[in-house]
């Protein structure tokens, strides 16, 4: 192998310039994951899945595989989930759909499980090393989960109808007591999966296991089923209220992945199906919904694509034709 | 036909010579510093989870995941330098492989600048793809073409799914995830192939042996621990393993057992090349891993010809 | 996965977890022979801990009628047949009871729960009971396995039941911790106690999935799962009832049928009990091996041990409590003086038994006992607390006082 001067001295700068790029945190790569693009629109979206522009903002399909990675493993009924953004006066929208031919919604039943979606966003510390998606070590992630049963309400009003002639005899302390904190340990240690009052959990995480509720629980969320197909929408203002959360900017990008619990299929905890991350891409202008219009899309960028190489390979035969040219 | 299309480069060596010394060093500098990154980084990150939580060894961990971390962008640099010595090597000879190449370092540094975007990331995954086939146009042999062309055409289905996917973002639909599976099987054969059609022509016991312990060493993995096994592939290397997992094994090993015997019998250059395609990994993830695949591709047809010059 | 020593099994076996003991560990001897079902200790668990609305159906405490009853429905038919399943008819043991104490029973050569599962979805093969099956809790009560005309004898009945009184066994080897995902149920170091903490616990219910014993039940109010808590305030002594000293749990010390003895016996190396024969649950466990676990090949090292009922048929009990049931049964039948005298400990006391001490006292009787002849020593027993302060002092033969005659007496 030939070394050369000049070309050690240009490594010796590039290996410098990548250090101090590394340790500043300038981004030297970019992500070449899928892109969810969120426009900003002019009205205030609803908190429904069946607000009336939805129809008009392009939908982003993202592929789920079953959670493979570690204990419990599982999942595999759902292969992809639909995705739209919006923004509106600095607070993000998410709309995630997929099929399911069951609406599993109690998990008041104690071998019933329920339905649920949750968006995956790297944590505030995480947002400047979007280059390298996943397995980031130091940077948590932020994760909005929706489930059926918590929109239902599921608590003692959800019992009693599934139970409408249960009955229990009187225990002898007074209702306010046995209904306290004390006698529901979970809910008065403020453990978000015991409240009824809320349809999605904001919880943090830093690694398999360590799942927990974040500080502020801001993230909000409502979601229907309809003919086989699950609709939830799900809102945050770009800001949290806490420090922990993921942050967002017109204009910025950050990233997201998803997760799909199937009820009928026992899903709960890891078991599920998951994405990889994809790129969330912020519009900073103000952008009116478009309509789907891939057909013109696809025509342009196969021409596009034709004339590129048309191009290049003229350029290339004249190269070619000059050589020959000077060597005769 | 690609064979027929087959054609040096480097027919004249000394106009070339100013960006070409640059070369050697730079790919040196690139896989080991691809080699240092895939290591503590991205491999030792993923399995971090297997790791016992000794206070000893999580300093040993935050330790060499940090140095991980600050290696991955001087990697990422020397990588994008190497694609343009590559392109500008070639650019008087070779426009039609350099132009596409310098093209897509100009959309990652306006991808870099801009911030990634659908339309910014499907363009920078097209031009990948343009650029992959282009090299196929200037292979010094024909197993070399083939080797080439199977490489290209793999990368280049899996890369017109992923771009479709983005567009999908701007209002589209996206092509079949099958497309990519096809894609990857092709890329899986291709390597298999590689002893045939880039390896030396005179191979020893030992570089067989090597394969095979390699081969023995990723079928135990995809079969002793599958799930994390399958998770690196996924990851690192982009692959989603439709094919059997022995057939993953079995490349595996015949691409170390390639890379030895191009070492053992001083075809350094190539050896290179090899591992900056296998480092790129199929459907690039990022930009970075995109400039060692095409960098790889590039420095294979680029290396020098061997025994009496090819000169028409 | 990590190896563990399960000494109940006399084997090496697999875990999620590497192996860690608690420094003392919380046990009990439960004597089935004296049980009355009269289901005080139910209540008192229930009425103590599970009141509240979505703990309808829970009784983390209970007493069910074999061979026909079970809480849930058939949990311990259901997890034989997942083992059963797994490995058909090797379910076996080797080697011969009596053994050493890191292999009392002999060895077990079929495999554990935890060796049965596929280790992706299910670290421990398990399922979870639907609501129906954790509903009527004291099915088949009192129901025999025949009604024959002429009545049974020993020391096999042809017809015959009996009580199992149940509760979690804060195993040496939990399957409910093996099996969450987000380490929210945890063993505590100070007495081996397992916990659902409420706070981490996301209700996935894989401890109730994987519990063989079916002891981690799901309240669907919170929508956490919560399991006995062994009374930990009791048995650490900061319940204020307690004056600081350790207590029995709340279903012990109500027993009237005076079957249950707990306590907290020492462990050393591998899991296995420290040398500690002045602890009557030593004694009973590892010096006489009268008191045996239940169900030992699902693998978790229960806790609490049974002296089986000696009138049941051999096979039925030799597949609930191991192979040691001959020798325990004979023990029981025949006991030694140490033994007689460690029986009358049995609720003798509210406060834990660390030690005890037997002061011999003279022959008083002979009896017959399936031939053999049996001679009854009124022996003296006195049991000691943590600190070695002599807590209780009882005698083989009760004090017998011969009241005066009155005119007027009820
Ligand atoms: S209190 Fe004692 S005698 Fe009564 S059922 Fe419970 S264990 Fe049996
Ligand atoms: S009996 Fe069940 S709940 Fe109790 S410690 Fe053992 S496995 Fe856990
Ligand atoms: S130890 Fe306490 S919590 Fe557990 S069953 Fe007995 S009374 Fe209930």
């Amino acid at each position: 192998m030939k070394w050369s001067k000049p070309a050690v001295l240009l490594v010796g700068a590039l290996v410098i310039a990548g250090a101090l790029a590394g340790l500043t945190g300038v981004r030297t790569a970019t992500s070449q994951a899928v892109t969810l693009k969120a426009v900003a629109v002019a009205d205030k979206p609803e908190l429904n899945p069946d607000w009336a522009t939805w129809v008009k903002i392009p939908s982003v399909d993202v592929q789920l595989t079953n959670q493979a990675v570690t204990y419990p493993k599982g999942g595999g009924t759902v292969p992809a989930v639909s995705l739209k953004a919006v923004h509106h006066e600095n607070t993000l929208y998410i709309r995630a759909s997929w099929k399911d031919q069951t609406e599993n919604v109690p998990s008041i039943d104690m071998a019933a499980f329920t339905d649920a979606v949750a968006l995956e966003f790297p944590g505030k510390s995480a947002v400047s090393v979007p280059s390298f998606c996943m397995g980031q070590p130091g940077s948590g992630v932020n994760i909005w989960q929706w489930k059926a049963d918590a929109q239902a309400g599921a608590g003692s009003a959800a019992l009693a109808k599934l139970y409408p002639n249960g009955y229990a005899d009187s225990s002898g302390f007074p209702e306010e007591l046995t209904k306290a904190a004390l006698y529901q340990p979970a809910f008065g240690l403020g453990n978000p999966v015991a409240r009824t009052d809320a349809a999605v959990q904001t919880l943090v995480a830093q690694a398999f296991g360590t799942l927990s509720a974040a500080a502020a629980q801001d993230a909000t969320g409502a979601g229907m089923w309809r003919n086989g197909e699950w609709s939830v929408v799900f809102t945050r203002p770009f800001s949290a209220a806490d420090g922990d959360q993921a942050e967002f900017a017109a204009g910025k990008n950050t990233n997201l992945a998803v997760a799909v619990w199937d009820g009928a299929n026992g899903d709960r905890a890891g078991q599920k199906n998951v994405s990889q991350f994809v790129t969330l891409q912020l519009s900073g202008e103000l952008v009116k919904a478009k309509s789907e219009d891939w057909g013109a899309l696809w025509f342009g960028a196969i021409l596009g694509g034709v004339l590129v190489v048309l191009g290049l390979a003229a350029l290339g035969w004249a190269g070619v034709a000059g050589t020959a040219k000077e060597r005769a | 036909m690609a064979l027929q299309l087959t054609r040096p480069v480097l027919r004249s060596q000394p106009r070339l010579l100013a960006a070409a010394q640059f070369l050697p060093t730079l790919m040196f500098a690139t896989v080991a510093a691809a080699l240092v990154e895939l290591t503590l980084l991205r491999l030792l990150s993923r399995v971090a989870i297997h790791i016992p939580d000794v206070p000893a060894l999580r300093g040993v961990y935050s330790a060499a995941v940090q140095a991980g971390t600050v290696t991955f962008p001087v990697a990422a640099l020397l990588a994008a330098a190497l694609v343009t010595v590559a392109a500008m090597a070639m650019l008087p000879r070779a426009p039609i492989l350099a132009i596409p190449a310098l093209a897509l370092l100009g959309a990652q540094a306006a991808l870099l600048v801009a911030g990634e975007s659908a339309l910014g990331t499907a363009a920078h995954q097209w031009l990948l793809a343009v650029a992959l086939l282009a090299v196929l146009f200037y292979s010094t042999s024909r197993r070399m073409a083939l080797f080439v062309a199977g490489v290209g055409v793999a990368q280049a289905a899996g890369l017109a799914q992923a771009a479709s996917a983005n567009l999908a973002a701007e209002g589209g639909r996206a092509l079949p995830l099958s497309v990519a599976g096809a894609g990857e099987s092709l890329l899986l054969v291709t390597l298999l192939a590689a002893p045939v059609l880039v390896g030396p022509r005179r191979w020893s016991r030992r570089d067989v042996i090597a394969g095979g312990v390699v081969a023995l060493i990723g079928a135990g993995m995809l079969f002793g621990n599958a799930s994390t096994a399958r998770t690196l592939a996924l990851w690192t290397f982009g692959l989603g393993m439709p094919l059997p997992a022995l057939l993953y094994a079995i490349t595996a090993g015949a691409m170390a057992a390639t890379l030895i015997a191009l070492l053992r019998t001083g075809a350094i250059e190539r050896a290179g090349a090899l591992t900056l395609i296998v480092l790129g990994g199929f459907v690039p993830p990022n930009s970075y891993q995109a400039g060692l695949l095409l960098a790889g591709v590039m420095l294979l047809v680029l290396e020098q010809p061997r025994g009496p010059a090819t000169t028409d | 996965m990590p190896a563990v020593h399960n000494w109940q099994l006399g084997r090496e076996m697999t875990y999620r977890y590497d192996p860690a003991y608690p420094k003392l560990q919380f046990a009990a001897v439960f004597n089935i022979n004296r049980c009355i079902a009269c289901q005080t200790c139910t209540m008192a668990c229930k009425s103590t801990w599970t009141l509240s609305e979505g703990q309808d159906l829970m009784w983390w405490n209970n007493v069910e009628t074999k061979p026909f009853g079970g809480y849930p429905r058939n949990w311990d038919v259901k997890a034989l047949k997942l083992l059963e399943q797994s490995n058909p008819g090797k379910q076996t043991w080797s080697g011969k009871p009596g053994g050493p104490k890191d292999a009392p029973y002999g060895k077990f050569d079929g495999k554990t729960l935890f060796e049965a599962a596929d280790g992706d979805q299910q670290v421990v093969s398990g399922y979870i009971p639907t609501d129906e099956e954790w509903t009527a809790p004291n099915i088949y009560e009192d129901t025999a396995t025949a009604y024959p005309k002429q009545g049974v004898s020993l020391p096999e009945h042809s017809a015959w039941f009996f009580y199992l009184q149940r509760l979690c066994n804060h195993c040496a080897y939990p399957a409910c911790v093996a099996a969450c995902p987000r380490n929210a149920v945890y063993k505590r170091p100070e007495d081996g106690i397992v916990l659902v903490d409420q706070e981490r616990c996301r209700g996935y219910r894989k401890c109730v999935e994987a519990c063989p014993y079916k002891k981690s039940m799901y309240r669907p109010t919170t929508r956490t799962s919560e399991k006995c808590i062994g009374c930990y305030p009791r048995v650490e002594g900061s319940d204020p009832a307690t004056e600081g000293l350790p207590t029995e749990t709340r279903c012990m010390s109500v027993c009237p049928g005076k079957i249950r003895l707990q306590g907290l016996v020492q462990i050393g190396d591998k899991g296995v009990w420290k040398e500690d024969p002045k602890n009557p649950l030593y004694h009973m466990v590892h010096i006489e091996q009268v008191a045996l676990p239940l169900y030992p090949q699902f693998g978790t090292q229960p806790n609490i041990y049974y002296i089986p009922p000696r009138w049941v048929p051999r096979p039925y009990l030799r597949q609930m409590f191991g192979p040691g049931v001959d020798a325990a049964i004979e023990r029981y039948t025949n006991p030694s003086r140490e033994m007689l005298g460690i029986l009358q400990l049995f609720r003798a006391s509210q406060q834990i038994v660390f030690s005890y001490e037997l002061v011999k006292g003279p022959k008083v009787e002979e009896v017959v006992v399936d031939g053999k002849t049996r001679e009854i020593f009124n022996d003296t027993v006195i049991g000691f607390d943590s600190k070695g302060k002599e807590i209780v002092r009882i005698s083989v033969l009760e004090p017998f006082v011969e009241r005066p005659g009155y005119l007027n007496s009820i």
